[in-house]
């Protein structure tokens, strides 16, 4: 294996692409601030059916998601043998086995992942929002969305579709003893907070240097107003057309107070609750 | 009922595994190949042998795998070992051929971009089918020439809302994913080819004139193209097949123009299928 990959891992709209282009700011400091249109890590192209249909022997689209699960690990193999940095991926997948007992992000591939986790009352508007749903119908599929029947997430075909399950098996999959590399985890409450000190110590644990004051420059770069008004200005590729809002939305701890239903988020919140507790999420996202 | 659309080739059900020993070109777990051979697997329903252009055995895994899902993938990979096998080129490529010549257009793309969608929108503007998902090239005493193949068009259902075609009328297709077979008018004679077109369909959206439109490809970016359209690239080496893959893709790059063509995503498919046809016709 030439270079091995980094795994950018989160349920969807916990702060993964705010991470990537801190990272891009960070690793490509003249190319700063960067476009994000343009983010130049966490894009390693083993999501899309481009390369799988490439590298794989048969097209993901003639598959089901057990067979494509069989032939990931050679994608990601034959793949990085044409790469000669290490390369970061963004996944919102569980981290499971395939039908062969192998891990979909084998050992030998991946050196290292950073997990953020985001409150899932705050996850749950934002979700909402980018998948073109009620927040009855996100609530559902971040509690269980083998429940959702056949009608499918608003996903771009050209990429693999996501497995990313519901909030709790994906977190929990994420902390599997396991896992064959190194996690370094995070919450998102924390990453927003105290930004200098968490992202310092995840970046340095994956392995990278940098000064302080390097960080806090690719930080400012990366700031959510920055970011809105990128979007604002010139609009984000990776918005799914049917999105309900901008990508960029509103960032807040404590958003999903205000915007959830009463009761949408004490089912959320009852159902959730052992894992909140681990999280040291007591009553709510603060 | 399992065959392919090629001249002398014998396709045979086998109820015992190939006994197949190394070296290869191409060791992976389900997938092995060298000169003359490829060797193939999709786990639940058959093995695939594929030798010297003109035999394929196919060991099916599972009882319940049915005749018509061997088929389905009997016409993907398989086909394209045997094309290479023939030194042939086998482009992932609908091709299509326009309402007033007998010159035949390729489309192609990477997957999701929408290349099967055009086609069934250029068909439904008058244009013929000849190929849907792998299109064979070869020379002809110098001359390109593109074969006949699958003349059913595989669309998700989603497109077929798009093109407005009665998805209760349309049979599914075999293989695990439900896409809906479309039958529009085929043509089955070989023809030369007049271009091969690129579609390429960028994600972000409001893209100026100048990031839009028709590009030409030419010299070594051509070659380099038609590599990466090849069905299935791995094989080109695997099966020693680079030599003949250069000389057609050398020709190809001196007969026939070659364009990408960049598509605003907000596009219709019948507006891309205009735009081919303004063109092309």
């Amino acid at each position: 294996m030439s270079t091995s990959m980094i795994l950018l891992a989160s349920y969807p709209k916990s702060g993964n692409t705010w991470l990537r282009i801190l990272l891009s700011n960070l690793l490509y400091p003249a190319e700063a601030p960067i476009s994000i249109n343009d983010i130049r890590v966490g894009g390693f192209h083993c999501d899309r059916r481009e390369l799988f249909d490439q590298l794989a022997p048969w097209d993901a689209s003639d598959l089901t998601q057990a067979q494509v699960d069989t032939f990931i690990p050679e994608v990601y193999r034959e793949a990085l043998q044409q790469r000669q940095q290490p390369v970061y991926l963004k996944t919102h997948d569980k981290a499971r086995r395939n039908p062969q007992g192998e891990w979909i992000f084998p050992g030998d591939c991946v050196s290292a992942a950073i997990h953020i986790v985001r409150h899932p009352l705050d996850v749950l508007p934002s979700y909402a929002k980018h998948f073109g749903l009620s927040h009855a119908e996100a609530l559902e599929c971040m509690l269980a969305p083998e429940q959702r029947g056949s009608k499918p997430l608003l996903y771009d075909k050209r990429r693999l579709p996501e497995q990313h399950g519901s909030w709790k098996e994906h977190t929990a999959s994420w902390q599997d003893p396991e896992l064959p590399f190194p996690v370094y985890r995070a919450r998102y409450e924390d990453l927003r907070r105290n930004p200098q000190q968490e992202f310092g110590r995840l970046l340095r644990a994956i392995g990278l240097s940098f000064t302080e004051q390097e960080l806090a420059t690719a930080l400012e770069y990366s700031s959510f107003q920055a970011l809105q008004q990128q979007e604002s200005q010139n609009g984000f590729k990776e918005r799914l057309r049917k999105s309900a809002a901008p990508f960029f939305r509103k960032g807040v701890i404590g958003s999903g107070r205000q915007e959830v239903e009463p009761e949408l988020q004490q089912r959320l919140l009852d159902t959730l609750a052992p894992e909140l507790a681990a999280w040291e999420y007591l009553s709510g996202p603060e | 009922m399992l065959t392919l659309p090629l001249e002398a080739c014998e396709v045979t059900l086998t109820d015992q595994a190939t006994e197949l020993l190394g070296p290869w070109r191409l060791d992976r777990p389900h997938w092995k190949a060298r000169r003359g051979l490829m060797w193939i697997r999709i786990p639940g329903l058959a093995e695939y042998t594929v030798r010297d252009g003109r035999q394929v055995e196919i060991y099916p895994l599972s009882n319940e795998a049915s005749a018509l899902n061997l088929q389905h993938f009997l016409l993907s990979t398989p086909l394209a070992a045997i094309s290479l096998q023939r030194g042939e080129i086998p482009l992932h490529a609908a091709t299509l051929v326009s309402p007033d010549n007998n010159e035949a257009i390729l489309l192609c793309a990477h997957s999701g971009t929408g290349k099967s969608t055009t086609a069934a929108a250029l068909c439904q503007q008058g244009w013929c089918l000849m190929n849907d998902d792998i299109s064979r090239l070869s020379l002809q005493e110098g001359r390109i020439q593109v074969w006949p193949g699958v003349n059913q068009i595989r669309l998700w259902p989603e497109a077929c809302d798009l093109l407005e075609l009665n998805t209760e009328q349309l049979a599914f297709s075999q293989g695990m994913k439900k896409k809906l077979l479309w039958q529009p008018e085929a043509d089955t004679t070989p023809r030369p080819v007049r271009a091969i077109i690129e579609l390429v369909r960028p994600r972000k959206e409001g893209l100026t004139e100048l990031e839009t439109g028709w590009q030409s490809v030419n010299g070594s970016a051509a070659i380099g193209l038609l590599k990466l359209h090849t069905f299935r690239p791995p094989l080109i080496a695997a099966l020693e097949a680079s030599l003949s893959h250069f000389q057609i893709s050398a020709q190809l790059a001196q007969q026939v123009t070659l364009e990408r063509l960049t598509l605003s995503p907000e596009l219709t498919p019948q507006q891309v299928a205009a735009t081919i046809a303004e063109r092309w016709i």
